[in-house]
C-alpha cells in the first residue's frame, strides 16, 4: 500500500517530498548498551542493562518472526565500544528501531557513553529509523516539552520514548521469605521482562506501540514496588492513504501492528524546530526525580 | 550489608521507628495503620466489614477463565462491537469503534482532572458489568503537549478483582476501563480467572494465629529491601533511615503453581538516607504452612 502525507506535516516536510516506499516489512535494529563497569565517570554501574538488551532483542526478534517481519541486529555496540562516536556518527539508516541502554541525566536530554561523553548532542534516528527507545534515568524533563532539546533530537525518528522520571532496576522476590521456601523459588519479578511485555502486548495487535510501551513500564515497575514516569517524543500529523481514508492528527508514537502509517515520513526528513511534535508522558506510581 | 541495614534497623526500632514494634500483626490489619484499600464499588459496605476477615483457610487453584466464550453476551452488555482475546494473558478485551480516539492529538478535551474519569468507569461497570465484584484501584492518565497547549489524552481506570472479601493481588484477575478525552469508555479489558478450591490439602492446613511480631515483620522489611536494593542502580550501600507501614489489607497472593493463597498484604515505605524512597508490598501468609518453625 502506498500513503502519502496531506496536509498538517508538510509544513515540517515540505522540503524533502512525500514518502512513498510502504508498509515496512522490517524491524531492523540498533543496539548500544553499557553496564559502565569500572568507568570512570559513572557513579553507578547497570549490573542489569545486559539482561534488558537481551529481553528487548529476544522479544522484538520472536515478535517479528512471527509476523512475518525481517528482523536483524544491524549494529550492535557493548561497554567498551559503545562510545560516544559509536552512536552520534554511526550512520542510522539501515535501523528501524534504536536501542539504547545506558545513564541519563536529570531531565537535560543528556546521554552517558562509556568513554565518559556526556552529551545532549546525539543524533537519535536515521533516514529509515522509526522508533528510538532511550532508557535512560530521567531523560526527558519532568513536565516540560521537548523543544527545549536541540533540534538534532530526532533526526528523522518518527517519535523517541523514553522516561521523565528514574527508572529502576530490580530482580524482586514477589512474596518476602515464604515464597522461595514454598513457591518453588520462582517468585522473582525482573525488570528486563518489561520489554518482553511490551513487545507481546504490541504484536498481540491489541495494543498500539504507545499503549504496549507505557502499560509494559507500568506493570513493571509495579511488580517491582515503583514509580515511574513514562514519557514519548513524537511527531504528528493528518494524512490520507491511496484509498483516501484520511487520519487526523495521527500520533506516530502509536502504530499498530499493521503499522499502515509508518512508511510515510521520507527518508532523510528532520523537521525543523519540532513544529508537529508533541510529548506524550503518563505517571505511574510515585515516581523518583 | 545486611548486617548494617540491620543495625539501622534495630537502632530505628528502639529509638525513632514509625513501625510500632510492640504491636502484633493483628494490630496492623485491625485498623491501626490506613488500609491501603482504596476504594469499594459494592454499595451498603465498608472498610471496616472487608477488614474483618471472615475467609476460610481455603486455597484456591487458579483456571483459565471462561471468557472467551461470554463474547457474545460480554458485546451486548457493554455495547462495543469489537472483542479481542489475549490468550497469553487470558484478558477479554473490548474496543468501540472510537477506541483510536485515545491515540489522536485530540480537538477538545472535556475531562479535565483524574477524578472524571473515575467516576464515568465506576458507573460503566455498575451499569454493565454488575456481576463483576471490583473495587477501584488507580487511574492512569497520559497528558499532551503540543506548542499551542497541553492537555489530556486519555485515561485508564484500574480496578482489582475481589475475592472471598479479599483483594486479589498482582495482575491475577482485573478490569480496567479506558476512556478518552471527551469521556467516552473506548476499551475495557477483562481478566477473571476461575477460582477452584484445593480440596485435597485442606486438612493439613492450620490458620496462623495472627502473633507474628513486628519486629518479624521488620526482618521482611530488611530482607526485602536487601534483595531489591541490590540489584537497583548499584545503589547497595545506601541504608535506610526509616521505615513505615503505610497500609494493610486482606489478600490472596498467586503462588507458583497457580496456587491462590491468603495472605495478610502490606505496603511499607523505606526512607533511605539519601532522601530516596520506595514502597514495597510485603505479603504474609495467613496459612501456618508458610511459616518456619
Amino acid at each position: 500500500m502506498r500513503f502519502k502525507i496531506l496536509l498538517v506535516l508538510s509544513a515540517a516536510f515540505s522540503c524533502f517530498g512525500w514518502g512513498s516506499f510502504g508498509s515496512p516489512q522490517y524491524f531492523w535494529t540498533g543496539a548500544w548498551l553499557s553496564t559502565y563497569s569500572g568507568v570512570s565517570c559513572s557513579s553507578d554501574d547497570l549490573p542489569r542493562a545486559t539482561a534488558h538488551k537481551a529481553k528487548f532483542l529476544n522479544a522484538l526478534s520472536s515478535g517479528a518472526s512471527a509476523n512475518g517481519r525481517s528482523y536483524l541486529l544491524q549494529l550492535n555496540y557493548e561497554n567498551s565500544t559503545m562510545t560516544y562516536a559509536s552512536f552520534a556518527s554511526t550512520d542510522k539508516n539501515s535501523c528501524d528501531v534504536v536501542f539504547w541502554t545506558g545513564h541519563g541525566d536529570e531531565g537535560s536530554g543528556k546521554l552517558l557513553s562509556n568513554d565518559c561523553y556526556h552529551e545532549r548532542y546525539f543524533p537519535f534516528g536515521g533516514s529509515y529509523t522509526k522508533w528510538v527507545f532511550l532508557e535512560a534515568c530521567h531523560f526527558f524533563q519532568y513536565n516540560k516539552n521537548p523543544w527545549s532539546y536541540d533540534d538534532s533530537l530526532m533526526n528523522g525518528a518518527h517519535c523517541v520514548y523514553s522516561f521523565a522520571s528514574n527508572y529502576k532496576w530490580f530482580k524482586h522476590q514477589t512474596g518476602s521469605w515464604w515464597c522461595c521456601t514454598f513457591g518453588g523459588c520462582k517468585c522473582f519479578s525482573y525488570s528486563d521482562d518489561r520489554w518482553t511485555y511490551m513487545w507481546e502486548r504490541f504484536f498481540s495487535g491489541n495494543y498500539n506501540l504507545w499503549g504496549a510501551y507505557s502499560s509494559a513500564m507500568g506493570d513493571s515497575h509495579a511488580e517491582g514496588g515503583y514509580g515511574v514516569e513514562v514519557a514519548a517524543v513524537t511527531l504528528y500529523g493528518t494524512l490520507q492513504d491511496d484509498n483516501g481514508h484520511t487520519e487526523y492528527n495521527y500520533l506516530f508514537a502509536c502504530p499498530t501492528k499493521d503499522w499502515a502509517y509508518e512508511g510515510l515520513i521520507y527518508p532523510g526528513s528532520n523537521p525543523d524546530g519540532y513544529l508537529n511534535a508533541a510529548f506524550l508522558d503518563e505517571v505511574f506510581g510515585t515516581p523518583s526525580y | 550489608m545486611k548486617t548494617n541495614i540491620f543495625i539501622v534497623l534495630f537502632s530505628i526500632a528502639c529509638f525513632s521507628s514509625p513501625i510500632k514494634i510492640n504491636k502484633n500483626v493483628s494490630d496492623f490489619i485491625n485498623g491501626i495503620t490506613t488500609s491501603h484499600r482504596s476504594g469499594l464499588l459494592v454499595p451498603g459496605k465498608n472498610q471496616e466489614d472487608i477488614l474483618k476477615w471472615k475467609t476460610s483457610i481455603i486455597e484456591y487453584g487458579i483456571v483459565k477463565s471462561s471468557i472467551e466464550k461470554q463474547k457474545d453476551s460480554l458485546i451486548k452488555n457493554c455495547n462495543m462491537p469489537i472483542f479481542a482475546y489475549d490468550s497469553k494473558r487470558d484478558v477479554a478485551i473490548l474496543k468501540s469503534e472510537n477506541d483510536e480516539t485515545r491515540f489522536r492529538v485530540p480537538s477538545k478535551s472535556l475531562i479535565s482532572n483524574k477524578d472524571e474519569f473515575k467516576s464515568i468507569a465506576e458507573k460503566f461497570i455498575l451499569k454493565n458489568l454488575p456481576k463483576y465484584s471490583v473495587e477501584y484501584n488507580s487511574t492512569d492518565v497520559t497528558t499532551i503537549t503540543t506548542k499551542e497547549k497541553t492537555s489530556i489524552l486519555n485515561g485508564t481506570v484500574n480496578f482489582r478483582r475481589i475475592f472471598m472479601e479479599g483483594i486479589i493481588l498482582g495482575n491475577v484477575s482485573f478490569i480496567k476501563v479506558a476512556i478518552n478525552s471527551l469521556g467516552e469508555v473506548t476499551n475495557v479489558e477483562i481478566c477473571w480467572p476461575e477460582f477452584i478450591e484445593i480440596k485435597n490439602n485442606r486438612s493439613s492446613l492450620k490458620e496462623e494465629d495472627n502473633t507474628i511480631p513486628a519486629t518479624k515483620l521488620l526482618s521482611i522489611v530488611s530482607d526485602d529491601y536487601s534483595d531489591i536494593n541490590s540489584m537497583t542502580d548499584g545503589k547497595d550501600d545506601t541504608p535506610l533511615s526509616s521505615a513505615e507501614i503505610i497500609g494493610s489489607a486482606r489478600g490472596w497472593f498467586k503462588m507458583d503453581g497457580n496456587i491462590l493463597t491468603p495472605v495478610y498484604s502490606f505496603i511499607v515505605k523505606g526512607n533511605l538516607v539519601n532522601g530516596e524512597s520506595y514502597n514495597e508490598t510485603t505479603n504474609i501468609p495467613v496459612l501456618k504452612k508458610y511459616h518456619p518453625k
